[in-house]
């Protein structure tokens, strides 16, 4: 398998009192993220939690480069981040699959746009490999389910080898079942590549089994509530007496308001 | 009527067919004075039995050309039975007007007679219609990519060919005589400007439909501006483009009477308005054939190329 070394040493991520407003229709400013900062270290795997709508997403897309911070810097490896790149790959809730190309094509697409295809060929397989989807290259992503096709976006992704992964919401619309066996596979890759992940999430579950470091934060416009270490002893049993009190010291950070958070619904950022 | 099994039914077109040719041999022509001779028809009908008879043959056979055969049946069964009763009604009995729906053995007949300034006309058109669906089409894609694409383009361009586009095709004839060094590119601008219009709408509103995720995706991946517009909104685009195509090759039929009347020699459009004048109906109708059949291969080149690049929609939509 392709194991870059490397990468356990690069992929810091440095999050300098960030903000970020938007302009709504009428002109005035939403402030969505204000003054995060945060440190991730190299090969860390940092859960962001927080209500609906609170700008977690944001966030996230200002580290892809999607999105300009409005004042603060972000640096990977210390060097300010721009816009977006390669190095920073991203999954979404949906997989956002282009539909008019085979798995195969899809995959590839990142080598083809980097023209760096013709070296690296073969690594299309490896990645189709790596996430399971072998026998489905040909395939069209409305002919895959809902878990193939994330597969497929992972593998899309990783083949350009990012020291970061951004993920948003990633298991989000799968079945329980599906959620489980993608967790783990995700683990795996995780252990084997040892990239930086950043993965946002509603799911303390998936937080808690998942992280190495789960970042709680606030309603809009968010700020970092606490960071919570996460090093309950690997493979994690879900029943376990610590994950479930890991889970309810969580949720009382949260300290979900319920009347709160139904305003907010459907009212994610952009 | 999708079926795997052979039906008896395969051979109706056949035998609607020969009825034709029975009723025309058996009753007498009741236009006399329209009477010609040869009976074209007849012929035409004959032919098109032995082809239909050959086809339900072929479906004992073949369980592929089975499936695609038999769903047409009824299709082809009532065409002939309309042929039929167009037959009956005109040259049969007289029952419509002889002098504005002439029999159809006449306007077969105006094919064998008239058949060297028919295909003159046909070239003169295809090359009219050709040159003027490429230039309109490319122009219409590639217009409707920039207005898509670019905010500033459609904010400044778009509202401008809003007010062109629908513009009735005759008010461009002078223009395009005007601007034009020749008669056949004033022609050629005047069907490009109709096939235009509706390929550069349905671009541009394909490009502004494209899911935005896929371009966040391809940003991530180091994708520039030049490959995303070829890669992602073109083809994410393309069956609304397919939409516009269509659309644009319809209308440049409908403007190529106009085309045509701006001084020219040949033309299926300018035959028609010739006959028309000196009140030659079954020319006329024989130019329509024409120019429906000419439309119907173009279409049908068109769906071609559909299905060459759009095979990945198959199992999304119902084609």
């Amino acid at each position: 398998m392709v194991k870059d070394k490397a990468a356990n040493k690069t992929g810091r991520i440095e999050i300098v009192n960030v903000s970020k407003n938007f302009i709504n229709q009428y002109g005035e400013i939403v402030p969505t993220v204000a003054n995060v900062s945060l440190d991730i270290q190299p090969g860390e795997f940092v859960c962001l939690m927080g209500p609906s709508g609170c700008g977690k997403t944001t966030l996230l897309r200002t580290i892809a480069g999607l999105l300009q911070p409005s004042s603060g810097e972000i640096f990977l490896d210390g060097k300010k981040i721009t816009g977006p790149g390669p190095e920073r790959g991203l999954v979404f809730q949906d997989p956002e699959l282009f539909q008019w190309m085979d798995i195969e094509h899809n995959v590839a697409f990142g080598l083809k746009a980097r023209k760096i295809y013709q070296e690296r060929k073969e690594d299309v397989q490896k990645y189709i490999d790596l996430v399971g989807l072998r026998g489905f290259e040909k395939a069209y992503p409305h002919h895959l389910s809902g878990g193939m096709k994330q597969r497929a976006a992972f593998a899309r992704a990783l083949i350009n080898q990012p020291k970061v992964l951004l993920l948003d919401e990633p298991f989000g619309a799968l079945d329980a079942f599906t959620r489980t066996a993608l967790q783990e596979r995700l683990l795996e890759i995780w252990r084997e590549f040892g990239m930086t992940i950043v993965m946002v999430t509603h799911d303390i579950e998936e937080a808690v089994f998942l992280g190495t470091k789960i970042v709680v934060m606030s309603q809009r416009p968010t700020t970092v509530k606490q960071v919570l270490d996460d090093d309950l002893p690997r493979p994690r049993d879900r029943n376990s007496l610590e994950f479930v009190e890991m889970r309810k010291k969580i949720l009382s950070v949260l300290d979900f308001d319920i009347f709160a958070i139904s305003n907010q619904v459907g009212d994610e950022p952009c | 009527m999708k079926t795997g099994k052979f039906e008896l039914i395969a051979f109706l077109p056949a035998l609607m067919a020969a009825f034709i040719v029975l009723i025309d041999r058996v009753i007498p022509s009741a236009s006399r004075a329209m009477n010609i001779e040869i009976p074209y028809l007849s012929y035409v009908m004959a032919v098109i039995t032995v082809v239909f008879v050959i086809c339900a043959i072929l479906t004992l056979f073949n369980r592929d050309y089975r499936i695609k055969f038999l769903p047409k049946v009824k299709f082809y069964t009532a065409l002939m039975l309309l042929i039929n009763l167009l037959n009956i009604l005109t040259d049969k009995t007289s029952l419509l007007k002889s002098i504005y729906f002439p029999p159809l053995n006449n306007v077969l007949a105006v094919a064998v007679k008239d058949r060297e300034m028919l295909l003159n006309c046909v070239l003169y058109s295809s090359r009219l219609l050709l040159l003027g669906i490429l230039f309109g089409g490319a122009a219409g894609i590639l217009t409707g990519v920039l207005i898509g694409w670019y905010k500033e383009v459609n904010y400044w361009v778009f509202p401008v060919f809003r007010f062109i586009g629908p513009m009735p095709t005759a008010i461009w004839i002078p223009i395009a005589l005007l601007a034009f060094p020749t008669l056949l590119s004033a022609s050629v601008f005047i069907v490009a400007l109709s096939m235009w219009f509706p390929t550069m709408v349905q671009t541009s509103s394909g490009i502004q439909n494209v899911s935005k995720g896929y371009y966040d995706v391809a940003r991530t991946m180091g994708a520039s501006t030049l490959y995303q517009i070829i890669h992602i909104a073109i083809p994410a685009a393309l069956p609304q483009i397919f939409v516009g195509l269509f659309s644009g090759i319809t209308t440049s039929f409908i403007t190529l009477m106009m085309a045509e009347l701006m001084g020219s020699k040949y033309g299926i459009g300018w035959y028609i308005n010739w006959q028309q004048q000196i009140m030659s109906y079954p020319n006329v109708w024989m130019a329509f054939l024409i120019l429906a059949l000419l439309c119907f291969f173009v279409l049908k080149g068109l769906f071609a190329l559909r299905k060459k690049f759009l095979s990945w929609q198959e199992g999304i939509i119902r084609w």
